[in-house]
């Protein structure tokens, strides 16, 4: 494809590590300009009342707070430049709820409030916050999901997958490559003034 | 050019946000049949979009007018083949009064425009876009109604009405491919704001900058918005990469909204 890349890995939820991560960048590309805190995890299926406070830290720590650090550590960077791009990759659920999976869903809401603060807080300095809610996406993630599901309640795989796509407009999956154009989006200039919003690419299945 | 090949409305085209938008979606290939009232400005958008390389034509409408409606889809479909963009940006600014001195026809006249011209615009538009299981429409509203702006009630009443709009119609089009946003600009560069920040700084017995101030000073990103910002969205979300947007209110706005 003929991109640049560097390979980094790094544990988000470790403020060294991050600052490392940050710290080697700099030394390979002399700055950022963009950051897309994509990274997340399920957390538990349990209900509320199962959960244990590790399980709920544990999802916390990685969905939020290593958003938090990275974000941290980029600024002064985005600052000095007075220009810079945060892009938080949040969820539809929150927004919606989700049984079973309430530190993934508070994380994911937890979100959205710290992009619209932090929005305001770097807005003089001409850097944008933004949060997208991908929608149920198509992959083997999803796969997985519906096969156990068409397993566990004696249902066609098709009528699994129904019950994510039948509540949105467009009645079907989003593709990872909408999430990637949406970022690109309100990375690129086009993008300049919009900032301190949730962006839903959910095939419509929520508007809110 | 992500609209290449496409053809596409804009309404309210002879000025403002509209006329960019126009230019815009041409710029980006789309054939743009301009739709305004007022057939001279129009002619001016043309020869800007032609000047610049584009395709327009020119159809004067009154959106009010279900059988004006009708004539520009039909026209659009007999003379270019299809229609697969609908840019619903018409709209007028209605009475500033509070709401016991506003007449019922004045508080009409400004929905006529900015709710039921929309509505006629949609339905002559969706059969076609039906038909092919494809289709984009943007309907442009306003961050007014979203927060308070006294004196504007029926400018704001519409402007969330085209949210409500757009909601419903996305789940009634979802099944056939036809995508419907709504972009809400925030206030914007240009002519109609520097009168505002004028009689503002007047009224007040405060400078320019100060008036400047009370608008861009509550926006995360401290600034106007431009037109252009609000018809790079439009072209975002009728172009391939806005394939799975539905339903939805984007603000653009330098962050004065967030809801």
């Amino acid at each position: 494809m003929g991109g640049g890349c560097l390979v980094a890995p790094t544990d988000l939820t470790d403020k060294t590590a991050v600052e490392q991560l940050v710290g080697k960048t700099l030394s390979e590309y002399a700055t950022i300009d963009i950051l897309i805190n994509n990274s997340g995890i399920a957390g538990p299926t349990k209900r509320c009342e199962d959960m244990s406070r590790e399980e709920w830290d544990n999802c916390f720590s990685v969905n939020m707070t290593g958003v938090f650090l990275m974000t941290r550590a980029v600024l002064p960077i985005m600052k000095k430049n007075r220009s810079g791009r945060i892009i938080n990759v949040s969820s539809v659920t929150g927004k919606r709820p989700l049984p079973g999976r309430t530190p993934h869903a508070a994380s994911k809401m937890a979100l959205i409030g710290f992009t619209r603060t932090l929005a305001f807080e770097v807005g003089e300095f001409g850097i944008t916050a933004n949060t997208i809610c991908p929608g149920s996406t198509e992959g083997p993630r999803i796969k997985r999901v519906c096969e156990e599901m068409a397993l566990a309640e004696n249902i066609s795989y098709e009528d699994a997958a129904a019950t994510f796509t039948a509540p949105a407009a467009l009645k079907r999956f989003v593709r990872p490559e909408d999430h990637a154009a949406a970022c690109i989006f309100l990375a690129s200039e086009d993008g300049a003034n919009i900032t301190g919003q949730d962006i839903n690419v959910s095939g419509g299945l929520t508007w809110y | 050019m992500r609209l290449n090949g496409k053809v596409a409305i804009v309404t309210g085209a002879s000025q403002g946000i509209g006329q960019v938008i126009a230019q815009v979606v041409a710029r980006e290939g789309a054939v743009t049949i301009l739709a305004a009232r007022s057939g001279n400005n129009l002619k001016a958008t043309s020869e800007m979009i032609a000047d610049a390389g584009g395709e327009s034509h020119v159809t004067p409408v009154d959106i009010t007018d279900e059988v004006s409606v009708k004539n520009l889809m039909d026209e659009t479909v007999s003379r270019f083949g299809t229609l697969d963009i609908l840019i619903n940006n018409a709209g007028v600014a209605g009475p500033m009064k509070a709401v016991e001195e506003i007449s019922a026809e004045e508080w009409e006249e400004c929905f006529a425009v900015n709710v039921t011209g929309m509505f006629l615009c949609c339905k002559h538009a969706i059969p076609v876009m039906k038909e092919k299981r494809s289709g984009r429409i943007v309907n442009i509203s306003s961050l007014s109604g979203k927060r308070p702006l006294v004196h504007r009630s029926p400018y704001t009443a519409s402007k969330m009405a085209v949210i409500g709009l757009t909601r419903t119609l996305a789940f009634e089009v979802g099944e056939f491919g036809v995508t419907v946003n709504t972009v809400c600009p925030g206030a914007t560069e240009g002519e109609r704001i520097r009168l505002v920040i004028e009689n503002e700084s007047k009224a007040l017995g405060i400078s320019l900058e100060e008036a400047e101030r009370n608008f861009t000073g509550a926006a995360a990103l401290k600034t106007f918005v431009t037109p252009e910002d609000t018809a790079n969205m439009c072209v975002f979300l009728c172009s391939e990469e806005g394939r799975h947007m539905t339903g939805q209110d984007i603000n653009v706005t330098a962050g004065l909204c967030w809801y």
